[in-house]
Parts: structure tokens; sequence; C-alpha cells
């Protein structure tokens, strides 16, 4: 193809400011990957792990706002509201937790769904002794046989099991880093005195390690009826852990339940709603950073081609008089700024291939876990793709100036001005 | 160098042409009224003093510039009637190019220069271009050049490749702007009497720019030129 010819020559008669570009682009291109990798590397991961550690609903026994008094239904002219017509003095939300009243409703509605697992735990904070010192920790009741892939720390046991609960009636499994900072051991017992002052010495039978901090220091598992008992609430409930197929559907599903049954039920969205929009806005940050280093290559390509058709102005004036078109010409030095844009991409591609290589040999540790993990990097090939579109799209449009200066060069000017 | 093309007898013919440049603090006015013509196989030599409009003729009769009034045909065409990519396929197709400093592209060896057009047009296909490339150079005697790069050849052999070039695609006409104006004797007269071959032998048509009184004596038809008009 002699256009590409032409172009190819011109680049390599200007060998060290076509590497220069081609540097340029490729570094734009191989970093974008590596942050790219590492930042939607961390963002899955986190992702995973809020969807993996904590449930993706949960109903909690309580309200978001307390249930409107009978007075202000009346007050309020709303036609369904006519008929509250009873006035109760010294109405308050409730200041203890009772429990879920119809948590059976709620079970029974869940298990209609297909794509729905759940659990039901009864919580509740309690004042722990050990040698000597006291902290509050919260005690979670459950069934060994129904958490499974839906609470992370009885996933997580690494020493005992689950099942020991049902051999110890006072056995409970807390976290590595509580047993490493008390320096227990399985079998050790542990004081411990619920909020309704019932005291309890309780077994640990069982070890478990989350890697993350407030679970693995705070958390107690041990049976429901435990915690029943501990709790003074006898055959009642005040969470569902709930886990969807699809954990991007929880927010709609948590807005429905609550309309539903009335009691709060939190997404993980909502819960990490912080933490979302902390992600968006460094997703933000580094396009930005990228696109600045992208748009300095782009000024090495403008400036590469701008040379070449200032120089070259004779063969421009050659081309034309040998019957070349404008069109002919353009195409030439877009072409120019294709192949530095792809090559460069190419060579950045590499790069940014072997920064991953590179940072997948680097363990961090991050606030709030406790062990330190591989620098969680996303492989994606979509990425490679979209920077080199990107880079290979921008080094046409910064040839694009030069190259019409040169399409748009009247040949007799030149040949009188060489003549 | 067929001439099959139905092309009639004139090459050349130019109607009352003009050439003033507008865009400056006052008009200058480069050719006025130009009416000639020349015939196939013809050698005609323009000559004139410095800045009688010598070269402003040639590059319309290139179609490398447009008059301000009046017509120009090549052939049959008249070429005011092309776009202006129609008149970049008209000149590929028809008129060869000759300048006083030879103007060949410096990344590509000889024979890629004299290759060049040829790839351009098509006409010719895969490796009848470069074996008509390597005919035209040996004609011209540049056997032994082919494949340095222009910056290896003497003044004169670069002119000769620049024939070569501006034959590439059997024009109908092959425009001269000076093109012995930067050469010693020996290789003026060798350039010169490569041209008088093409017009004797090949039937080709040529119009030069010449300041060199030997030169235009030797030719068909002399125009003469001052202040941009015929006399
Ligand atoms: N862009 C321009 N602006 C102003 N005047 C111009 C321009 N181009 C050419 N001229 C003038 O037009 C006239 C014709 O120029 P041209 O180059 O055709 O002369 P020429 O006969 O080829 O001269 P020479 O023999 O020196 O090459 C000259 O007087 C020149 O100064
Ligand atoms: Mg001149």
């Amino acid at each position: 193809m002699l256009t590409l010819e032409i172009a190819y020559a011109h680049l390599m008669g200007r060998k060290r400011q076509t590497i220069m570009s081609l540097l340029g682009v490729m570094l734009g291109v191989g970093f974008f990957i590596g942050v790219s990798s590492m930042m939607r590397g961390s963002e899955k991961d986190t992702i995973d792990r809020i969807t993996n550690d904590f449930p993706h609903v949960g109903i909690h026994d309580s309200f978001r706002q307390a249930r409107r008094q009978p007075l202000e239904r009346i007050q309020s002219g709303q036609p369904e509201d006519q008929r509250a017509t009873v006035f109760i003095s010294g109405v308050k939300p409730p200041v203890e937790n009772r429990g879920i009243v119809n948590f059976r409703d709620i079970a029974n509605y869940l298990r209609t769904r297909d794509d729905v697992q759940f659990a039901m735990t009864m919580e509740t904070p309690v004042m722990l002794t050990v040698s000597g010192q006291t902290r509050s920790m919260n005690l979670v009741g459950i069934v060994p046989e129904e958490v499974r892939g839906i609470i992370h720390a009885a996933d997580s046991v690494i020493q005992g099991r689950l099942e020991n609960l049902y051999s110890d009636s006072n056995g409970v499994l807390a976290g590595k880093a509580f047993m490493d900072q008390h320096k227990l051991k399985m079998g050790d017992t542990v004081q411990i005195v619920s909020g309704s002052g019932v005291t309890r010495v309780m077994r640990i039978v069982g070890v478990f390690e989350t890697g993350r901090a407030w679970n693995d220091r705070r958390t107690l598992l041990t049976l429901l009826k435990n915690t029943q008992v501990i709790a003074n609430r006898p055959g009642r409930i005040n969470n569902f852990y709930i886990k969807l197929d699809d954990p991007f559907l929880a927010w709609d599903f948590s807005v429905q339940l609550e309309k539903t049954f009335g009691y709060a039920a939190y997404s993980w969205q909502e819960n990490m709603q912080d933490m979302l929009n902390t992600i968006a806005t460094r997703n933000r940050i580094m396009y930005a950073v990228v696109g600045a280093i992208l748009l300095v290559a782009c000024f090495g390509i403008y400036n590469i081609i701008s040379t070449v058709v200032m120089e070259k102005t004779k063969d421009i004036a050659i081309l034309k008089s040998m019957g070349f078109s404008k069109l002919d010409i353009i195409n030439i030095f877009l072409l120019e700024g294709f192949l530095v844009g792809f090559t460069g991409a190419i060579l950045g591609c590499g790069l940014g291939r072997l920064f991953l290589h590179i940072l997948s040999g680097i363990t961090i540790r991050n606030p709030g876990m406790t062990r330190p993990m591989p620098m969680p990097l996303d492989y994606g090939i979509g990425q490679y793709f979209f920077v080199s579109g990107i880079a290979i799209f921008s080094a046409i449009i910064a040839a694009y100036l030069p190259a019409r200066k040169a399409g748009a060069l009247p040949p007799v000017d030149i040949l009188r001005g060489a003549a | 160098m067929s001439r099959d093309k139905d092309i009639g007898d004139l090459i050349i013919r130019t109607e009352k042409v003009s050439r003033v440049l507008e865009d400056q603090e006052f008009p200058v006015t480069l050719v006025r009224d130009i009416s000639i013509q020349v015939k196939r196989g013809e050698f005609v030599a323009i000559t004139g003093p410095s800045g009688s409009g010598k070269s402003s003729l040639l590059y319309l009769l290139g179609l490398l510039d447009a008059p301000t009034d009046g017509r120009i045909f090549i052939g049959k065409q008249d070429t005011g009637l092309l776009s202006d990519k129609q008149l970049a396929q008209f000149r590929l197709e028809n008129i060869g190019f000759v300048f006083q400093f030879h103007f060949l592209l410096w990344e590509f060896s000889v024979l890629r220069n004299v290759m060049l057009p040829m790839m351009k047009l098509q006409k010719f296909k895969g490796e009848e271009i470069e074996d008509r490339a390597v005919m035209l150079l040996t004609e011209l005697g540049l056997e032994a050049h082919m494949f340095k790069t222009p910056d290896q050849l003497s003044g004169g052999q670069r002119q000769r490749v620049a024939v070569a070039r501006a034959l590439a695609n059997a024009p109908i006409l092959m425009l001269g702007d000076e093109p012995t104006g930067n050469l010693d004797t020996k290789s003026t007269a060798n350039v010169i009497s490569i041209l008088k071959d093409l017009v004797r032998e090949h039937k080709n048509t040529i119009v030069v720019v010449t300041h060199d009184t030997d030169f235009a004596k030797q030719v068909d038809r002399q125009i003469h030129i001052v202040d941009g008009q015929v006399v």
C-alpha cells in the first residue's frame, strides 16, 4: 500500500521523535492498564467481599420512623385514617428490641422465592469478661445448618467445627483476632452477661477467621436457643440474613420487603453507599489522570506530525504535481498518526501486562484486614481494547490538524518558493 | 508508450488565459490573455526574461494552478470543468513534470521513486510496474543506480531520474520548468538529447521553460513571453 509506504518512510526519517511519541502513547496506555486493573480489581474485590461477607438484605426488628400515633392519623385527613379515633397517651417507639413479630410470615414469603437464601438469627449485645477484662461483644444465635453461604463467620471456621455447638450446650465460636488478643485457646471458657442480666459461662468450641477486623474481634457465634434464653426472648428472632443470586437486585428487594412487612430492611448497597460513592469518585479520578497522560501523548503526536508536514512541504508539492489529491495527502498524515497510536497502543498493552505481572507479586495489608492479601487485580481483556481504542482515536485526532494543513498546501507556492 | 486514447491532435489549447493574484495588497497579474496551441509530438520551449510569467504559465498548463479567466484544454478535456479530485487524477494519468531541482523523494530508492506514480495510478499492475521502471531507467542510462537513494547521485543523474518518473504513467504531455537550469554543460546536453529522443522516437509532447538559448534553438517552436503576455 502506497500511502502506508510513504507514511512509514516519513516516520522513519524522524526516528528519535517518532520513538518519543511512541513512548508517550505506550506509557499512557501502559499506566492506564496498570491503574485500571488495580482500580477495577479492588472495586470488584470490595464488592465481592461485601456481597460475600454481608447479607445482601438484612431485616431488623426496628422501624425507620416511629409509627404514627392515632391522633396524627386523624389529623392527616386521609380516608383510611378516619377510623383511628382512639387516643393513647404516652405512646412512644419501643425502646427494647422485642424481636420481629411476624417473622414466620416473612420466612414463609422468602421460602417462595427460588433466588433467595436466608437465615434467621437472634442477636444480642453482651458484656464478656475474660482474665479480668470486660468488653462488649455481639452474640449471634444461629441454626448451624441454615447459615452456610449466608453468614460469613460461619463459613470461615479454621479450628473446630460449627456442629460442635450441638455437643456443648454452652459452646461458642470466636474470631481468631479475639483469641489472639486474649491468648485464648480451644476449650477455654469466658463469662458473658446480657442486658437482661443473665450470666453464662461459655466454652470456646471453634475459631473462625473472616479477615475482617470487626467480625474477628467482636462476634461470637452460638446456638439460636442460647441467645433466645440469654436475651430473654424465647421463640423470637430479630434478624434476617438474606442472600440473592444476583446481589445487585438487593436494593429493590429491600424496598419491597420493607413495604410489605414494615420492618427496616437494609440492602448492602444502602449500607455501603459511602463506599460505593468513593469507588465511583476514585474511578473518575483515574480516568482524569490517565486522560491527562494520553493528552500529553497526543501533543507528542501532534508535534511530530506537524514537524513532518513542515519538513516535507516539498514532498507534498511533488506528490500533488504527480497526481496525489488533497485527500490522498491528508490520508498519508492521518495514517502516520494512526501508526504511532496503534504501535504505541500495542507496546502499551505489553507494558500494561508487565505491570500486572509485577503487581500480582505484591501483597498488601489493608486497614480493616487482619492478614495481608495479594493485590486484587482485574485481568479483563476489555480494558486493553478500551484504552487502545482511545489512544488510536486521539492519535488520529492529533494528526488531523497538521494533515489538513498539508492537504491544503497549494503546490504552486511551494514550487515557486523552492525554485 | 501507446497513444491510443482519442485525444485529437491538439494536446494543449488555451483561450485567453489570465491569472491574477487577488489576495495581495494590489492585484498581481502573472499571465494575461494567453492563447496558445501545442500539437501532438511537438517540442515547445517557453522563453522570456526572469519574472515574465513562464513558470506561472507552466503551472497553469500542468493544472497545478487554475486560471482566473479563460479556458485551458488538454486533449479534448476542458480542464475548468474538473473538480480538485478529478484534476489530481487527470494529472496522474496525463501529465508528467520535471522541475529545475530534481524533487525526488529522499527516503525512497531511485527505482521506487519511478514506481511511485504507477503504484498510485494502477494502470500498470504488479510486476509490470517494476519492469517498466527498470526499462525507463535503463533507457535513461541509470541501470547501475536503481537501488541508490537520490542523495547518492549527481545532479544530472537525479534529473534523469526525474525524467523517468515523469514518463512513468506514459503521459500525453510532459512539462519541464528549467529542467537543465541547475546542470553543468555536459549533463545539460545529455538531458536535452534525451528529451529530443522522446519527441522524435516516441512522439511525446513536451513543453519546457528555459533560459538556455542553446536549448531553445534545438526545439520545434518557441513561445516568447514578456510581462505575462505572448509576443
Ligand atoms: N505569490 C506571489 N505574489 C506576488 N507576486 C508573485 C507571486 N508569485 C509570482 N509573482 C510574480 O509574478 C511574476 C511571474 O513569476 P514567474 O515565477 O512565473 O516568473 P518566471 O518567468 O518563471 O521567472 P524566472 O525565469 O525567474 O523563473 C514575477 O514577477 C513574480 O514576482
Ligand atoms: Mg520560473
